[in-house]
């Protein structure tokens, strides 16, 4: 021990020191097999080993590869636009805005309306067009 | 052998060198494995890797009179690596409390005396009793290693000289003692 070393609240007892010291001097001899582990472990290092500190349960894995197979299904089958589609990242706001509100006025599209003063933001929500209704599709 | 001779010839891969660095460390890092680790078997497989890892990497030892307190510094880690996963800080209210030691028997403590007064502390305790009071870390330095925090270190701590003082029958002095 070196006390130096211990700015903060140790105070050793003088039996504390006595343990400390015999404790320091601790010596235990070893298995007879043992040296004959180290050396085979100095000739092939490779073969050092530690027991694995997270031991990977089978069903932990079962889990996370049904949860990546299922994430990886809807990757595939999710629906995404196809060539020539519009897609929300090819207008750019308040462009879209404008575009939307001159579609509506044109050609009175149900859900879309110019935003005017006092009204509320457009419903930009999907709303399933009805027999007979223009959708932007027609357009 | 004195010891810089020695560690030369274990660099240049001399076996019968590398048995002689074997019978003079293993025993006392062996010591040093026991107090960290319960059972035999783990403190003897920390044993060997420290050594393993020191006779292999004695390039990294700069200084030879440095060489105790290198391999206690690789025995440490490695029984602390031993220790990590384990609940180190929630067993220490289901040992029961046993019987004091009779007088000031320190000095003639057995090695098996220590060492089962040592196991006597739960995990925790003894690994930070450890830490402090035998490496010589301080409590943020014992709060980095084991990842806890500066307050609990020094509350187990506490409570392991507690203990020890309660087993042995003895006082503990107070800050304004000392």
């Amino acid at each position: 021990m070196k006390p130096e070393q211990h700015p903060d609240t140790f105070r050793p007892s003088p039996w504390e020191e006595d343990l400390v010291r015999e404790a320091e001097n601790l010596s235990t001899p070893p298995a007879p097999e043992s040296w004959q582990r180290l050396e085979s472990l100095l000739d092939s290092p490779q073969d050092i080993r530690r027991r694995p500190v997270i031991a990977l349960d089978p069903k932990w894995l079962l889990a996370a590869s049904l949860a990546g197979l299922v994430l990886l299904a809807w990757l595939l089958v999710r629906p995404t636009a196809t060539e020539g589609d519009w897609t929300v990242q090819d207008i750019s706001e308040p462009a879209a805005g404008y575009y939307r509100d001159y579609l509506a006025a044109a050609h009175g599209l149900s859900g879309y309306r110019p935003i005017g003063e006092g009204q509320a933001p457009l419903d930009t929500r999907h709303t399933p067009a009805t027999a007979g209704e223009d959708t932007l599709r027609d357009l | 052998m004195e010891d810089p001779h020695l560690i030369e010839a274990c660099r240049r891969g001399d076996r019968a060198a590398q048995r002689r660095f074997y019978d003079r460390h293993a025993p006392w890092v062996l010591g040093v494995c026991r107090r960290y680790l319960h059972a035999l078997p783990e403190a003897e497989d920390a044993m060997i890797r420290t050594l393993h890892r020191a006779l292999t990497r004695l390039d990294d030892l700069r200084d030879a009179r440095q060489l105790r307190s290198w391999l206690r510094r690789i025995a440490v880690n490695e029984c602390l690596m031993d220790l990590r996963g384990r609940k180190l800080f929630t067993d220490g209210d289901v040992l029961p409390e046993l019987p004091a030691r009779d007088g000031d028997a320190i000095d003639h403590l057995a090695e098996k005396d220590l060492l089962s007064l040592l196991e006597s502390l739960p995990l925790g305790y003894r690994t930070v009793f450890n830490l402090y009071a035998l490496e010589g870390y301080n409590h943020r330095e014992i709060g980095e290693l084991l990842g806890i925090s500066l307050h609990t270190s020094k509350s187990q701590f506490a409570q392991a000289r507690k203990r020890l003082a309660a087993r042995l029958g003895k006082t503990m002095l107070t800050d304004h003692e000392a």
